[in-house]
């Protein structure tokens, strides 16, 4: 559905390049994650992809549609969901809507049910501008799902929100995934990445690392680890130790057998202890 | 035609959320009642006599019978009440009849402002009258080289096309850029930009809804200063011109800036130059060649041969062409520089 081959991006139209010979293939109906820090490119190339910064080298073929030739049918097939709450704030959520149905030539949702689906029936009449942070940020991820496309870019689309609002946006993404819905999936949140998506893609410095599903980079790069938290000299204390270094087993061996262990708990290596050890970048 | 609708109805929403509706419409208000109760019906550029009577010698009669038959002369009864009444009215001059030397003189009182020019034209004015009884007996032929010149119009209602001009016309030029620039700062033009909209139907629907607030304008003030007897065909069309010209001006401009506020000294300046031709239309004999050559000139003139038909409807075609083709070409253009700049953050 999405085949991107040799992108090259620069800002300044020369060799300093915000994103450099990057190349990836995303399947029908899978979540491909997008993971970087802040300036590592990610933004770039979807904006490249969705055609809001031009195609300045390489190749990107979306749905069966060269993004060069770009057009209608291409616009019609993709939804957007920026990380920016960019609404209409004196336009009523619905009419929000209502007015962005009216650009597609394709059949549409019910604005009122996309509402329904995000939690803001209630405020559907209410103006944009009088809604919190987490709201807007459903509206516009509603929004993007109007015309039921059939590649969906997500930016952040958990950020700000409860864990309850969370929850509920990663069952509709895991919804329309089984419905056959492409997701290309921009974050920094490794959380959401390891429990929503099929394959990441590691960005650092515009360049892609490593592209692989959460599963296969854990038992590639990742270790078992043992937190143990225990009380020493009347002081609650814990320690991460792995059970891969000889060093660490000895101290969990010395642990059991003097301290007072409270508890102990085996841990895989978080995605973003991955990322870090991948990459030697912090997600930030 | 389905998504210009929703541009529409989306525009007009903005628009009347935003208050321009209401500024609209306050402003032509506001332009009615300055066009009655400020701007005067005539404006006297003739100045008023303001003339006292020392002597009764027999010279003086001659001037004393033409100061009496003209109209809004002051006969003062001294010298105190001629400066008094002088002091009065700023555009009076002052005669003052009297012997000196056991001559007759005629002793000019002068505000202070009036240019040389002004001081021999009086002198002159005098010695005619005083002196040669068979010049003032001559009649005199005025012979109107344009018979549409606006002659007869009150100068409260001559000032019209310039209220039309600056604000239905322009109007579109500072209140698009907003609209554009409010819709820049949310980021909702980078949403529309990845719906399949095109910028061509982006721009016709504010250009349209800048139109019919201009008409609506153009509406409320013409009804209700002149009134309904007016060439409607040609006013509605040079308004809907002028309106796209002033719009694509606004848009074209909105196009290279990031905000409002860096904008706005382009806005100005242009609305600044775009409104210069009012200089020439109040004064005819000022009319350098490169004040003639911007279209709202021609839209002036256009607009008050609207207002008030003398069947010159040349001057009205011509102003349709040249603004029309100039609307267009900046549309064109507006096109080209959104498709570059919209998505700019």
């Amino acid at each position: 559905m999405i085949r991107v081959s040799h992108l090259y991006h620069s800002y300044t139209n020369d060799d300093n390049y915000a994103v450099k010979d990057v190349s990836f293939e995303v399947e029908r109906g899978e979540i491909f994650g997008f993971l970087g820090p802040s300036g590592a490119g990610k933004s770039t190339t979807q904006k490249v992809l969705i055609g809001l910064l031009p195609l300045q080298q390489g190749e990107a073929i979306i749905n069966g549609v060269d993004i060069r030739k770009g057009s209608g049918a291409l616009l019609n097939s993709i939804g957007v969901s920026f990380e920016q709450a960019n609404v209409y704030k004196k336009l009523t959520g619905l009419e929000n809507l209502e007015f962005f149905a009216r650009m597609f030539d394709v059949p549409t949702e019910d604005p009122m049910k996309v509402l329904k689906m995000v939690g803001l029936e209630d405020a559907a009449h209410q103006r944009a501008g009088s809604y919190s942070r987490g709201m807007l940020q459903r509206l516009v991820f509603a929004r993007s799902m109007i015309n039921k496309p059939k590649i969906w870019f997500l930016d952040e689309p958990t950020a700000g929100l409860d864990p309850g609002t969370a929850s509920v946006i990663k069952d509709i993404i895991w919804s329309k995934k089984q419905e056959g819905t492409t997701i290309f999936l921009t974050t920094h949140n490794m959380f959401i990445a390891d429990e929503l998506c099929d394959r990441v893609a590691f960005i650092t410095d515009g360049a892609l690392n490593v592209i692989d599903s959460p599963r296969n980079l854990k038992l590639k790069y990742g270790q078992k680890f043992v937190r143990v938290e225990y009380i020493e000299n009347g002081q609650d204390r814990s320690e991460m130790l792995s059970l891969t270094s000889n060093e660490d087993r000895k101290r969990l061996a010395e642990l059991s057998a003097s301290a007072q262990i409270e508890t102990m708990h085996t841990q895989e290596a978080t995605l973003e202890q991955i990322f870090i050890r991948i990459t030697g970048k912090e997600l930030r | 035609m389905k998504r210009l609708g929703g541009l529409l109805v989306k525009d007009f929403r903005l628009a009347f959320r935003n208050y321009y509706l209401l500024m609209v419409v306050l402003i032509a208000v506001l332009l009615v009642a300055v066009t009655h109760l400020v701007i005067p019906e005539e404006i006297n550029a003739e100045g008023t006599l303001v003339y006292l009577v020392e002597s009764q010698r027999p010279e003086f009669q001659q001037l004393v019978a033409l100061f009496s038959q003209k109209p809004g002369a002051i006969k003062a009864g001294s010298r105190a009440e001629l400066i008094e009444k002088m002091r009065e009215t700023s555009n009076s001059v002052g005669m003052v009849l009297k012997e000196e030397d056991g001559k007759p003189t005629v002793e000019v009182v002068l505000q202070g402002y009036e240019s040389e020019e002004t001081q021999r034209a009086l002198e002159l004015s005098i010695r005619a009258a005083a002196n040669f009884r068979e010049f003032l007996a001559t009649g005199v032929q005025v012979i109107r080289l344009r018979q549409d010149a606006g002659a007869g119009i009150p100068f409260n209602l001559a000032v019209l096309p310039i209220m039309i001009l600056t604000e239905p016309m322009m109007l579109g030029l500072i209140l698009v850029a907003a609209m554009v620039f409010m819709e820049r700062e949310e980021g909702t033009a980078l949403a529309y930009l990845v719906s399949p909209g095109h910028i061509t139907e982006y721009l016709s629907s504010k250009i349209i809804v800048m139109v019919l607030l201009g008409l609506l304008s153009t509406a409320l003030i013409t009804t209700l200063t002149i009134g309904l007897d007016v060439n409607w065909a040609q006013l509605i069309a040079l308004v809907v011109v002028g309106s796209i010209f002033g719009t694509c001006l606004g848009l074209l401009i909105a196009s290279y800036f990031n905000s409002l506020s860096k904008a706005m000294v382009w806005i100005l300046v242009v609305s600044i130059v775009l409104t210069l031709p009012q200089v020439p239309y109040l004064v005819p004999s000022f009319a350098p060649r490169y004040l003639t050559f911007l279209p709202t000139y021609g839209i002036l003139f256009a607009i008050k041969e609207a207002l008030f038909p003398t069947g010159n409807s040349a001057v009205v075609n011509s102003s349709l062409l040249v603004t029309g083709t100039a609307g267009l070409v900046l549309f064109l253009w507006c096109v080209v520089s959104y498709r570059h700049n919209l998505a700019r953050d």
